[in-house]
């Protein structure tokens, strides 16, 4: 029933389930087809298909796995005018996303330092669960902090106006509205800016390993042997709690609007309904207090590397979401359209001469910013026009999955995993023992041929390897 | 059947398993077993008690909420829970206590963060003869 199209695509035709109102299309090669077929990826590709005014596919990049209601790693484009807007298709961790920043030191010099390093950001970024941030805020400062997103950061000193230029939406969605978030999502969010969550979030100390086209890491700023720095996180409570509030709050409106969904948690409403609005209010206000966090995080790792290795400028290269929901304009059968881009573990991979674009990237196009699990590469891509064409400007947004958390743990021990890590020359400071286990390099698919797919594929393009040095993580 | 819980493995995620011979016996230990992934319970003494009042529109949806509301009470309030008592319940409303105690670090042993609870494959069975088992997914 699922036909292969090419070496690269896997086409899910609507008579896969009924209902389907648009085929789905998996990104995958047959090693990494196999994986995704293992679990309920493929049926939920599906059941995205059948929500109401999408246009195009329901797409999954390679990294895809199962999700709740989305995977993990699907894209869905719907009609603004006609199409609905699904809590669940942007996630828990709204705007959890990926920052990577360019230093002017070696990797030669920074392994010399690298355990005061890590000592240094293990204690200064708050890590783990429970954890208070570096910034505490009175309710009406968080408000501004929804409201300009990584510009408030840099307005109270944790970073520089550069900075703001090198981020998807220069770090701010201006279509939030802070009053659509909730006092609880508020409470929670209040006291965790400025920290890094747990999971599998991390703030990794890297070298540029390869360069794949030179003309690209030029503009971008990176060069071999280069230390950079990639920070993932998102969010935290406040984001998630708004996920949490608005899928009852969709979950009850669906009724009046006369939709039905085939899994509780794709819970949607019409974009243009009152409930619709509200939630794209929440979910930028949301985005921007992630976008604000790893600006304030960003903060912590240039003074680490100031009281270590002196004055160098750590520059943004980039800073791009990978769970959201975007308006956006896509050409559809020939035709030019406004979409609402669903990107559930997805990330934006525009082309060159795009709009919104920082002028030193202009001619390049948008970093894509692909994190590796703890102890692999990482990647740096750059988006392609075959992306605009097929996946509504969107590419992979890291590994992806391959074995559940208790697996993972099952196989190895914390002190074995850092052992191991260590004789390759890796350094680890975690906050908890299972966390690191669970996140061990063998719970996740290979990232090399993730990318290497995207690449074949044509949906972004390979510009620069990064393989680590040291690693935080919650 | 005495009640209990168990950890369900899910390929990106966590969930939870209970049982108990009424609805309001499983639930509660769906909460224990939610506390459990956040903190070591062997470190958690239950010395205060938080009230907390859930009602939804179905007992599947009231599970999701009723471990919202725990979790909440963690992210948010820095109370750390142990277990759920409680005092009225139906099918769609619940009123008891959490008990717990307020974060205090170097005494509690952390464990995970959890994101949220998922409606995804979220259920409630009744067993004849076996009582009712819950089953709840959480995002981590």
């Amino acid at each position: 029933m699922i036909r292969r199209l090419g070496p690269y695509r896997y086409l899910i035709p609507k008579s896969f389930m009924h209902g389907m109102t648009v085929e789905g299309l998996v990104f995958a090669d047959d090693v990494l087809m196999k994986a995704i077929e293992q679990d309920l990826t493929m049926q939920q590709i599906a059941n995205v298909a059948t929500l109401p005014g999408l246009v195009g596919r329901s797409l999954a990049m390679p990294d895809a796995h199962q999700g709740y209601g989305f995977a993990i790693g699907g894209v869905a484009a719907a009609d603004m005018e006609r199409g609905v807007v699904s809590a669940g298709g942007v996630g828990f961790d709204i705007n959890c996303g990926v920052r990577l920043l360019a230093s002017p030191f070696s990797a030669e010099d920074v392994r010399k330092k690298v355990d005061p390093l890590l000592d240094r950001l293990f204690r200064d970024i708050p890590c783990g669960a429970g954890k208070r941030g570096m910034v505490g805020l009175t309710v009406g400062e968080l408000d501004n902090v929804l409201e300009e997103g990584a510009h408030w950061a840099v307005r109270q000193g944790f970073g520089i106006s550069r900075d703001l230029g090198f981020i998807e939406e220069t770090g701010r969605l201006r279509s939030t509205d802070p009053s659509k978030v909730s006092d609880r999502a508020k409470q929670r969010g209040r006291e965790q800016l400025g920290t890094l969550g747990s999971g599998n979030h991390f703030v990794e100390v890297q070298q540029v390993a390869e360069l794949f086209d030179p003309v690209a890491a030029k503009a971008f700023g990176l060069c071999p042997g280069q230390v950079v720095v990639l920070i993932h996180t998102g969010s935290r409570g406040l984001g998630h709690q708004v996920c949490t509030d608005y899928l009852d709050i969709m979950q009850e409106a669906m009724k009046k609007y006369g939709i039905h969904v085939v899994d509780r948690q794709l819970a949607c409403v019409p974009i243009r309904s009152k409930e619709g609005q509200d939630y794209l209010g929440a979910m930028a206000a949301a985005a921007n207090f992630a976008f604000a966090n790893r600006q304030i995080i960003t903060h912590g790792v240039r003074s680490a590397f100031k009281s270590l290795f002196g004055e160098g400028n750590l520059n943004v290269v980039y800073d791009v979401a990978h769970n959201i929901a975007k308006e956006e304009t896509h050409e559809v059968d020939g035709e030019l359209k406004r979409v609402l881009v669903h990107r559930k573990g997805a990330t934006r991979a525009f082309p060159k001469h795009s709009a919104g674009l920082p002028e030193e990237y202009s001619e390049v196009g948008q970093p894509v910013l692909i994190p590796g699990s703890m102890g692999t590469s990482s990647y740096v891509l750059v988006g392609t026009e075959k992306a605009m064409e097929e996946t509504f400007g969107s590419s992979c947004h890291g590994a992806g999955r391959a074995k559940s958390r208790h697996a993972a743990k099952k196989e190895t021990t914390a002190e074995e995993l850092i052992e191991r890590l260590n004789q390759k020359g890796i350094k680890v400071r975690g906050a908890s023992k299972s966390g690191l286990t669970e996140e061990s390099p063998e719970a996740y698919k290979d990232v090399s041929a993730v990318v290497d797919v995207v690449e074949n594929a044509g949906i972004a393009r390979k510009v620069a390897k990064l393989i680590p040095i040291g690693v935080i993580k919650g | 059947m005495e009640p209990g819980y168990r950890i369900l493995d899910h390929p990106a995620d966590i969930g939870i398993e209970s049982w108990g011979s009424t609805f309001a016996e499983a639930l509660s230990m769906a909460v224990s077993g939610l506390a459990s992934i956040l903190v070591d319970p062997a470190t958690v003494e239950p010395t205060e008690q938080k009230f907390i009042s859930v009602s939804a529109p179905d007992s599947e949806a009231l599970v999701v909420r009723m471990l919202s509301e725990v979790l909440f009470l963690f992210d948010a309030q820095l109370f750390v829970p142990k277990s759920l008592t409680v005092t009225s319940d139906s099918v769609t409303s619940l009123q008891g206590t959490v008990n717990g105690e307020p974060l205090r670090e170097g005494k509690h042993r952390m464990r995970m963060d959890v994101k949220a609870v998922t409606y995804h494959q979220v259920s409630v069975r009744r067993q004849a003869g076996a009582g009712i088992f819950i089953t709840a997914y959480l995002d981590i």
